[in-house]
């Protein structure tokens, strides 16, 4: 049996067996390796802080109890973030938001720029994602964030908002064009085509 | 070009934001996890208890006492096994003035027997 200091040097799929086995301390590690990304994600798809926080402890719970559905053939994150977003997904609905869905109103683009190195490139990078973000329209926003950084594919991010495919594809594209062009370098680089999800 | 640009995407989204308050966060978790926990683990020891209870409950009204002060006594027929001893005790034990005692140990018995049971779920 894995002691509890020896945790932090287990891989993220050892830590989950350990969990399914009854280990809370293990799945406290894996807490504490992605809950960033997981509040994170949740702000970027356009929580408040605190609701992110409260979504994202509810997702932790929630996969503690599912634990042994967690095979490895992805990564836990990814496992864990899809969770909350469907969490999110599902509280932004009875917020009746739905109807916002309908409609986006039009970009406020502004070209911006990066070009730095290492952490703080990648500092810059979260910085801008961000921002970004913030200038999108809600549904964009909500269907960018669910497909890219909640890992669903157009499809589940349809059947989670009970919308049209069509509707989640054009948000999609929308919000990448605008995305695009204020994440772009100022020389540009064209055109944007989308990723066909699932 | 599109595929550069969503890879870069995916990268940026795959970097999390750092919270200056990720340990207290992880720790929220952790107690909520442990709260529920002994929550399960009371709910469940409880229900076994009752269940516990209840069996004991049922042992004495089926009358299982009386059928062994039977078989005590069919049983010292047999030449080889001399339960006459046994019997006294027994009967000694049903006594008016000894038979609380007994059904609080039958019910001890029974509880601990529950909750060994409901632990044993539990691990399962």
């Amino acid at each position: 049996m894995a002691l509890k200091s020896t945790l932090p040097t287990l891989h993220d799929v050892e830590l989950a067996g350990l969990a399914a086995g009854g280990r809370r301390d293990a799945f406290g590690e894996l807490v504490r390796r992605h809950g960033s990304a997981v509040r994170g994600l949740l702000r970027r798809m356009g929580a408040e802080a605190a609701t992110a926080d409260d979504i994202a402890q509810d997702a932790f719970l929630a996969a503690f109890e599912q634990i042994t559905d967690f095979r490895g053939d992805g990564t836990f994150q990814s496992w864990v973030k899809r969770i909350a977003a469907r969490l999110y997904v599902r509280q932004w609905r009875k917020a009746a938001h739905v109807d916002l869905l309908a409609e986006t109103p039009e970009p406020d683009d502004a070209p911006r720029h990066d070009g730095q190195d290492g952490a703080a490139h990648r500092a810059a990078l979260r910085i801008d994602l961000d921002e970004a973000l913030r200038s999108l329209a809600e549904p964009e926003r909500l269907c960018v964030s669910l497909c890219y950084g909640g890992g669903l594919s157009h499809a589940e991010a349809a059947e989670a908002l009970n919308t049209p495919l069509g509707t989640v594809k054009s948000h999609v594209k929308r919000g990448l064009d605008k995305l695009r062009r204020r994440l772009a370098p100022p020389e540009g680089d064209g055109g944007v085509e989308r990723r066909v999800h699932g | 070009m599109a595929e550069v640009f969503e890879a870069r995407l995916d990268r940026m989204f795959a970097e999390p934001p750092a919270f200056e308050d990720a340990g207290v966060f992880a720790g929220h978790v952790q107690s909520k996890l442990n709260r529920n926990w002994a929550t399960r683990r009371l709910v469940i020891g409880a229900l076994g208890g009752i269940g516990g209870l209840i069996g004991v409950v049922q042992i004495v009204s089926s009358g299982v006492v009386g059928r062994m002060q039977n078989l005590a006594q069919g049983a010292h027929s047999f030449a080889s096994i001399d339960l006459r001893h046994w019997h006294g005790h027994l009967s000694a034990g049903l006594s008016p003035a000894t038979s609380g005692a007994a059904w609080l140990g039958l019910a001890a018995i029974g509880i601990a027997v529950a909750l060994a049971l409901s632990r044993l779920i539990e691990d399962l």
